[in-house]
């Protein structure tokens, strides 16, 4: 594929992203509409009489039609504004940008340790094929593999209050307007539960890609010329195995960014996803709306991103004709 | 098991239990029998208090609509943000008497056709102007805007406030429509008739209570500083921060545990067991106070049949109840309220007959019911299951079906036939304008009784107050023969605190901290 190529395709795809978020965007919009009760009610709860209801309705502007709002929101959208809170009439975006800061730590983080660990743990597994290391590895692997991060998350909340109580707090609470990072202690948890979910996949992937790889005629052919064996395995092996498993990544990340709904509430850590379940409980449109929307763009950019780079390390793709 | 045989009120985590403190706790034990006698005793903190400090208090139930609105709470963290910010004229005390707070003085003529009432001179807002008489009559008028009512709308509805007038700058004379002498029992609820002044706006909160506001971010916390000119004497501590991201009272638990929070407000009972032997924690428990009523409307089949409400209450064992639900952390209970009130009447109890319900329910042809419910406060789902259970030994099926909190709230709140509530102490007139009065907020049941009515009505104008006890008496001898509740028990409300929080007072009234006591609490 040459340069423009790659454009061409990269532009498809971008285009296909924004499609997508548009879909998405409307199934959450129907979604909502099927919850029952509004965000008058919510506000309002247990003394929403019909009069105070009706007037809340009237200043939240929910007398419009659904696709009337759902319209408005959309417009907003296409001149950069988030709209505004319908519980707190704040504008969205401020409570959004906090949100997404906390997240992308915990992400990022979570990435830049899990990862070359997952990457490591996978390559030395698919070295000492069928060899201790690698049955305990994998064991591991497999085991934490079927535990859901909720689990996972609680589990490690219970190891930690009773063999070092004290020591790293079961709650995440992070200071509004102050960084996570002023308070490191809190991600330990939620990064380590984190980790531990992201772990297996990527291993798994990795080992067996790399098993493949190795087991395949060039390699057998490069060793049998006398490559070294460390030159044999970077050079050689990695630049075949890896495209699956930046696939692999590419999920893990993206499953990251949806997966952290459940961690962040276990460890009440005020994310995206906290926002998300927070928004819902409320009924408040604009603010699911938005959160959602982000989460799939997310989404959307971590498949681009891998695909580019699966084109770029692949010989096939990145050669072949546009 | 010993835990049961322990007395309700007994402060089983307190530090220094000496014998003092356990002599008053075994008075308590009587004076749940011989209601009005014996105060709330304090928690025995002979040291001296130090100022300074934020006390750090979790708490569970905000949701993202949470307000700072003085007159529209809604969740539990907005009643105790209400209760910092604003004071109103009267309040509850610790031991759930009505007591004069902004009001020097507040009394009705011998009519009951006006209410005088004089604000204390030394009373401030938090940006330092004097409360004035013009201030009263704006939040009253606040709280009945036809156009927007409140919570206490019905309460203040028989007051004439088109016709107010003003005696002095603190003095007004507030005419009723009818005879009207309750007026204190009925604004004693600590979160519905807080004053505010003239140009209030809820966006920027300014009251005359103790503490004031600094920031909030809704569900996730609020900052309050200390009010230093707080007429009834300025807090020890420099401020404290409600905490509310948690999903959980467990999850509240563990940040006290470890070390993130000071204080966990309102929970669940069996925490005290698992705190028995902390080094680091204790309990704060509050007397019988709190009410979990089982609600049936009286308006919908078959509780539209007084028979079948009579069954439920009849089929009750309610020591065993209160065993069992509250770990003995409460006392029986005999379907009415109001058990501190002085004209309460505690000759009306409640025996359990099973025959008679069995005979009653059989009568009606009820033999299945639907109880539909939601984790609205601690401990509410095991109750359910034990009504249920002690309903079958009577012959009847209680399915309990346990709804998500906001779909119940918004969809089956007050709409289901057969339901469960929870209310802290109130006065005995105070609590039908909240549950049965036309247009109350609360009415659940919808129980409209005629004669009911007819009792409140003229109780409620009645100054002088032993006719007015016997009023109240009739009030509650309807309760307890037809009324809409089965009340079964009194509970206490638990708090978990750090060791080093001090001089919150032991509550009759079950709002979370003492009677939510911040002014008295300081940090050893």
């Amino acid at each position: 594929m040459t340069g423009s190529g790659l454009a061409a395709m990269l532009l498809r795809r971008l285009l296909l992203g924004l499609l997508t978020l548009l879909l998405v965007s409307l199934v959450v919009f129907a979604a909502t509409q099927l919850l029952p009760g509004d965000v008058a009610t919510a506000i309002l709860g247990r003394t929403a009489t019909p009069a105070r209801i009706a007037a809340l309705r009237a200043a939240l502007h929910l007398n419009h039609a659904p696709l009337a709002q759902y319209g408005l929101w959309i417009l907003g959208l296409l001149h950069g504004d988030l709209g505004n809170s319908l519980v707190t009439g704040k504008p969205i975006l401020s409570d959004i940008a906090g949100r997404l800061y906390n997240s992308s730590l915990l992400v990022i983080i979570t990435a830049v340790i899990s990862l070359p660990i997952a990457v490591i743990a996978g390559l030395a597994a698919a070295v000492r094929h069928d060899r201790a290391t690698d049955i305990a590895l994998s064991t591991v692997a497999l085991a934490l593999s079927a535990l859901p991060e909720f689990v996972i998350g609680i589990a490690l909340i219970i190891v930690s209050s009773l063999a070092a109580p004290h020591v790293l707090p079961m709650v995440s609470l992070v200071q509004p307007g102050h960084s996570p990072l002023q308070t490191p202690r809190v991600l330990v948890l939620p990064l380590l539960t984190l980790t531990l979910v992201v772990f297996p996949y990527v291993f798994r992937m990795m080992r067996g890609s790399m098993i493949d790889v190795l087991e395949s005629d060039y390699i057998e052919m490069a060793r049998l010329k006398g490559v070294s064996p460390h030159r044999l395995l970077i050079v050689h092996a990695l630049p075949s195995a890896l495209p699956p498993t930046i696939q692999a990544i590419a999920l893990t990340l993206a499953y990251l960014a949806g997966g952290i709904v459940v961690v962040e509430y276990v460890f009440g850590y005020a994310g995206i996803g906290e926002g998300i379940v927070s928004a819902v409980g409320t009924r408040d449109l604009p603010e699911i709306q938005d959160f959602t929307l982000i989460l799939a763009a997310v989404y959307v950019c971590l498949n681009i991103i891998a695909d580019v780079c699966t084109v770029l390390l692949t010989p096939k793709l990145r050669t072949r004709r546009a | 098991m010993d835990d049961l045989r322990l007395p309700p009120i007994a402060d089983l985590a307190s530090s220094g239990a000496t014998r003092r403190t356990l002599l008053k706790a075994g008075g308590g034990l009587a004076a749940a029998g011989l209601l009005g006698l014996g105060g709330a005793s304090a928690q025995a903190d002979t040291a001296v208090p130090k100022k300074g400090g934020t006390l750090r208090v979790a708490i569970t139930g905000g949701t993202a609509g949470d307000t700072l609105d003085a007159h529209n709470t809604l969740t539990q963290p907005d009643s105790y943000r209400v209760m910092a910010m604003y004071d109103g004229l009267v309040s509850l005390s610790p031991d759930a008497q009505v007591i004069n707070k902004l009001a020097e003085s507040m009394e009705c003529d011998a009519k009951a056709m006006s209410w005088t009432i004089r604000v204390r001179s030394d009373a401030k807002f938090h940006d330092g102007r004097p409360v004035t008489a013009k201030d009263v009559a704006f939040s009253f008028n606040r709280i009945s805007d036809p156009k927007a009512p409140t919570v206490g709308a019905v309460a203040l509805a028989p007051l004439d406030l088109g016709n107010i007038q003003y005696l002095d700058d603190r003095t007004l004379r507030i005419p009723t429509k009818v005879p009207y002498a309750v007026l204190r029992d009925v604004i004693s609820c600590p979160f519905m008739a807080g004053i505010v002044p003239t140009d209030y706006d809820p966006k920027k909160p300014i009251g005359a209570g103790p503490f004031k506001f600094k920031s909030m971010t809704p569900a996730q916390q609020t900052e309050f500083t200390r009010f230093d000119e707080y007429y009834d004497g300025p807090a020890y501590l420099d401020g404290f921060i409600l905490q509310e991201q948690f999903t959980d009272n467990l999850a509240a638990y563990n940040a006290l545990q470890g070390g993130q929070v000071d204080a966990v407000a309102n929970a669940p009972a069996n925490l005290i067991r698992q705190i028995k032997n902390s080094t680091t924690l204790k309990a704060l428990l509050s007397e019988p106070a709190e009410i979990t009523p089982f609600t049936m409307r009286a308006d919908k089949p078959p509780f539209n049949d007084p028979n079948v409400r009579m069954a439920l209450r009849l089929m009750m064992d309610r020591e065993r109840f209160v065993k069992i639900t509250l770990s003995g952390y409460g006392t029986v209970a005999n379907d009415i309220y109001g058990q501190y009130d002085p004209s309460f009447d505690s000759s009306l109890v409640r025996h359990q007959d099973l025959d008679q319900a069995k005979f009653l329910l059989k009568k009606a042809g009820v033999d299945r019911l639907e109880l539909i419910t939601t984790d609205m406060a601690n401990g509410i789902i095991p109750m359910a299951e034990i009504f249920a259970q002690q309903a079958a030994k009577a012959g009847v099926k209680v399915q309990v079906t346990q709804a998500n909190n906001d779909v119940y709230s918004e969809n089956m709140y007050s709409k289901v036939p057969f339901s469960q509530d929870f209310f802290f102490y109130s006065p005995i007139m105070g609590q039908p304008p909240l549950s049965f009065l036309p247009g109350s907020f609360l009415n659940e049941t919808h129980w409209a009784d005629a004669e009911y009515l007819k009792v409140y009505d003229e109780a409620k104008g009645i100054v002088d107050f032993g006719k007015r006890t016997e009023m109240i008496h009739r009030l509650q001898q309807i309760e307890f023969e037809r009324g809409t509740w089965v009340v079964p028990s009194y509970n206490s409300v638990v708090d978990i605190l750090a060791k080093n929080v001090m001089g919150l007072p032991k509550s009759r009234t079950g709002y979370a901290l003492g009677n939510f006591s911040l002014t008295k609490a300081w940090l050893a």
